[in-house]
């Protein structure tokens, strides 16, 4: 079945009048990006099954005068884009990106977080749209990332981490693995046993995960979780 | 390439593991063996690659150091030089001002507070905080001076000074009420008189679960433009209500209010007592059976003292306490009148 990408943009991701491609389409707004981007298996991917993803720059400003600079931004819709390529080996697809920002005066001290000022960031702001919250931060102490295990569907719920919290990598590879590993918990995913595997492994059983630039598959049982989950939007 | 592998078999198995820029441990508390700390310590003194060619995730790699030689010169020179170094990644020196706060106070000060100096938004929020963590009486002086750029900045100091003084003998912060905007409006009942009171019976606007008011015992106060009147229950013994009260369970009392020009009074709570092992369970109730304040009245010296928590169901913190004396009650009202909550969470903002 044919479709056009403008009648696809207005039903699935709510975008009408003119745009780019990489911006309506794929949800990157800050400028180019260092990867091969495949239109047709992307509508595939984002027409299935599929989430979206509320994305929150933690004291940013317009014009990259916060604590993002725009290779900030970039790396992060190149891990959003590795994110993707990952979901989408068990069918899910990674559909709208919802960007926004908390800007610098309102930060607070939430540009550097340890878990539990992750769960208070967390618990005072929320995306108002039906994505699961990513919040990135310039650090985060105590981990590469906090994340919830079956996280609540309710983002205003209180006293829970209500969405993942996220320091970027040093790599655009590696920021994906990391996005994708800390939204699959949100997913209902737990560490697994083979350091392959995106949610990587708890190689001395401390509760602590690892992963490496390997850390990619996911198995179908995995996928079939992910989908329970209230987050997955039907296909459009 | 080759060079790449030279340095890279350079770093144990350990260290690899830990902030390796290939490998991920995702929560960073882990300690390093000192051979490992002191190899990490000369890496984080060099000009390090970012790019692919990276040997270490620096972040990782500062996290580590600190929490692995938080005792050695050189993990607070190394952070110390990022946290002044204006032309280094902004989150590299966030990440140093936090680590330093893990460092000893003689380590750790000195730098923190010729950071403060220059330091603008979440930096210096993040300075302020690690000098709240190991500052001394030098901190102390400086921030009790500074000027706040905002009310969170002024939180952040009012804590900072209060953890010192906490920690270094013969330094006061300033009164807590104040420093940290903790404020309670009170409402202290007066009995009623005769008349006043059946003036309250007689503009009842309702019933009040067939619990007949005292004629003789009534309390009255005001909070903002609403009246309350506490009106007894008639049937217990008004000479000697402690024993009345714990004898069996009972609509003891129901707080009425009267609003703004009203005529009538309404039933706001029904304060209902329930003896226990230890003490009195007491709950307010609204009359479609919210719970609005629970707690316990102790037996004390003249009567039964008793403090009551709001259960959150408003949206302003309240809290009642009071005594239950042989012939009378006392009760007090407070009202949390420092910084609330915003109702409506904020939204961030749309790119």
């Amino acid at each position: 079945m044919s479709v056009s990408l403008r009648s696809l943009a207005a039903s699935c991701l709510d975008v009408t009048g003119d745009f780019s491609v990489r911006a309506g389409i794929y949800g990157y707004p800050h400028g180019a990006i260092n990867r091969e981007l495949r239109l047709l298996s992307h509508i595939s991917n984002i027409r299935g099954q599929a989430i979206n993803l509320s994305v929150i720059l933690v004291a940013h400003e317009p014009g990259y005068g916060g604590q993002f600079t725009q290779a900030n931004c970039q790396r992060i819709q190149a891990g959003i884009d590795r994110m993707r390529e990952i979901y989408a080996q068990v069918g899910l697809g990674v559909r709208r990106i919802y960007w926004s920002y908390i800007p610098v005066a309102q930060a607070g001290g939430y540009s550097t977080v340890d878990g539990s000022e992750a769960t208070d960031l967390t618990n005072d702001w929320s995306g108002d749209n039906d994505g699961i919250d990513v919040f990135w931060v310039s650090n985060v102490t105590d981990a590469g990332g906090w994340s919830n295990s079956d996280g609540p569907c309710n983002k205003d719920q209180d006293k829970v981490r209500t969405g993942a919290v996220l320091e970027i990598s040093n790599s655009d590879d590696f920021t994906g693995i990391l996005l994708a590993h800390e939204v699959g918990h949100y997913l209902r995913l737990r560490h697994f046993t083979t350091i392959t595997n995106l949610m990587g492994v708890d190689s001395n059983n401390d509760g602590i995960g690892e992963l490496n630039s390997t850390s990619t598959d996911l198995t179908s049982d995995q996928g079939d979780r992910m989908k329970d989950s209230c987050f997955v939007r039907n296909p459009c | 390439m080759v060079q790449r592998e030279t340095a890279k078999s350079a770093l144990s198995a350990d260290l690899k593991r830990v902030v390796g820029a290939d490998h991920i441990v995702l929560r960073k508390t882990a300690v390093l063996k000192k051979a490992d700390a002191a190899r990490l310590a000369a890496l984080l003194g060099q000009k390090q690659s970012k790019g692919p060619d990276a040997l270490i995730d620096r972040k990782r790699a500062l996290a580590a150091l600190a929490r692995s030689a938080p005792l050695q010169r050189d993990t607070a020179d190394i952070l110390g030089r990022l946290l002044v170094d204006e032309t280094a990644d902004p989150s590299e020196r966030l990440a140093a001002a936090s680590y330093l706060g893990a460092l000893s106070t003689d380590m750790a000060e000195r730098p923190l507070i010729a950071a403060l100096r220059q330091a603008r938004g979440p930096f210096r929020s993040r300075v302020l905080k690690s000098l709240a963590q190991v500052g001394s009486a030098s901190a102390f002086r400086l921030l009790r001076d500074l000027e706040p750029e905002n009310a969170a900045e002024a939180r952040q100091l009012a804590l900072a000074t209060a953890a010192i003084a906490a920690r270094e003998p013969g330094l006061v912060s300033p009164d807590y009420g104040k420093a940290f905007g903790l404020e309670w409006a009170e409402a202290k009942a007066e009995p009623l008189d005769r008349k006043s009171l059946a003036a309250v019976h007689a503009g009842l606007s309702g019933p009040l679960f067939s619990m007949a008011p005292s004629a003789k015992l009534g309390l009255g106060y005001t909070c903002g433009k609403t009246r309350f009147t506490l009106l007894l229950n008639d049937s217990l013994d008004q000479n000697d209500i402690p024993k009345a009260v714990m004898a069996r369970e009972w609509i003891a009392a129901s707080m009425v209010t009267q609003a703004g020009n009203a005529a009538h009074w309404t039933l706001r709570w029904l304060v209902l007592t329930q003896p226990v092992a230890d003490g009195l369970r007491m709950v307010l109730l609204r009359p479609n059976g919210d719970a609005m304040f629970e707690g316990m009245a102790q037996p004390g010296k003249d009567g039964m003292n008793f403090h009551l928590r709001d259960t959150g169901l408003e949206r302003i913190p309240t809290q009642i306490d009071g005594r239950i004396l042989r012939n009378g009650l006392s009760w007090t009202h407070k009202v949390w009148r420092g910084p609330l909550r915003a109702k409506k969470r904020p939204l961030p903002l749309a790119i």
